[in-house]
């Protein structure tokens, strides 16, 4: 089951200014989660046992999908281009709990996929985002099959034994041509 | 230009004949597509599509509040490969 320490909202993509503000470029629905952060993690990727703490000073607007962040520690464009690259983290235990039918994408990244009839689908390697409901992308014995997040097909989510459970309609793992 | 209203919406007929024959069944089959420009009317609400995006056949389950969109609006043609970020799913 995936359950990360750390989230990646968002790379750093350059500085701004000469007073040490750097160029955030966030990843998800939106900055708040990096701008009400007290302090955040930069490494290189999001197991990174060697990503270094900062705390946040302040930030703002910045150009369109970015934010500007002001770092403890980094106090000159010199110091704010030497982070170009790393990836923002937070602690996954630091974002807003969510209700009981909304999940997190990093939440269902490597549950189990079971059919209603005890059947394994395989395992949630991706999300994809396609307007409508969200699939997920899972990679079993069967391939690739991708699952609607309807409710009416993603039936139950265990959170704690990170298990989802669908209702396999006939057509949907691609068994079936219609 | 929108569409005539006097013209109904536009559903391809080899789609249409398979919605029938599903509802007409009451089961919950999927329907397997590839005609993207077809309107979602409101018999498709909670029905399964397969929408073909040039590459694979994208699932969409389909709500009330999309009719009068097309299909393929919902099964992009372009995957973009995100970071597990909080970006959030509501079921």
């Amino acid at each position: 089951m995936a359950n990360p320490l750390r989230v990646e909202l968002g790379r750093i993509v350059g500085a701004h200014a000469l007073g040490g503000e750097v160029r955030v470029r966030w990843f998800g629905d939106g900055p708040d989660n990096i701008l009400d952060s007290e302090f955040v993690f930069l490494g290189e990727r999001r197991d990174d046992p060697e990503a270094r703490r900062y705390s946040v000073r302040g930030g703002g607007s910045g150009r369109h999908g970015e934010i500007r962040l002001r770092l403890e520690g980094v106090d000159d464009r010199t110091a704010a281009e030497g982070l170009r690259g790393c990836l923002v983290l937070v602690d996954a235990e630091k974002l807003e709990p969510l209700g009981d039918d909304e999940f997190y994408w990093h939440e269902l990244m490597g549950f189990a996929v079971w059919t209603e009839q005890g059947e394994s689908v395989g395992v949630v390697r991706e999300l994809w985002n396609t307007g409508g409901h969200d699939v997920l992308v899972v990679i079993g014995e069967r391939g690739q099959v991708l699952v609607p997040t309807a409710r009416a097909i993603m039936k139950e989510v265990h959170r704690t034994e990170g298990r989802i459970v669908i209702d396999a309609i006939p057509g949907l793992l691609g068994e079936e041509e219609d | 230009m929108a569409r005539s209203l006097k013209k109904g919406p536009f559903v391809d007929p080899s789609l249409q004949k398979k919605v029938d024959r599903v509802a007409g069944a009451s089961s919950k089959q999927v329907i397997r597509t590839w005609s993207r420009r077809s309107m979602i009317t409101p018999d498709f609400v909670g029905m399964t599509f397969h929408v073909h995006n040039g590459k694979l056949f994208m699932p969409v389950f389909v709500t009330e509040n999309m009719v009068g969109h097309r299909l393929g609006e919902f099964a992009p043609t372009r995957k973009f490969t995100g970071h597990a970020t909080d970006r959030k799913v509501k079921r």
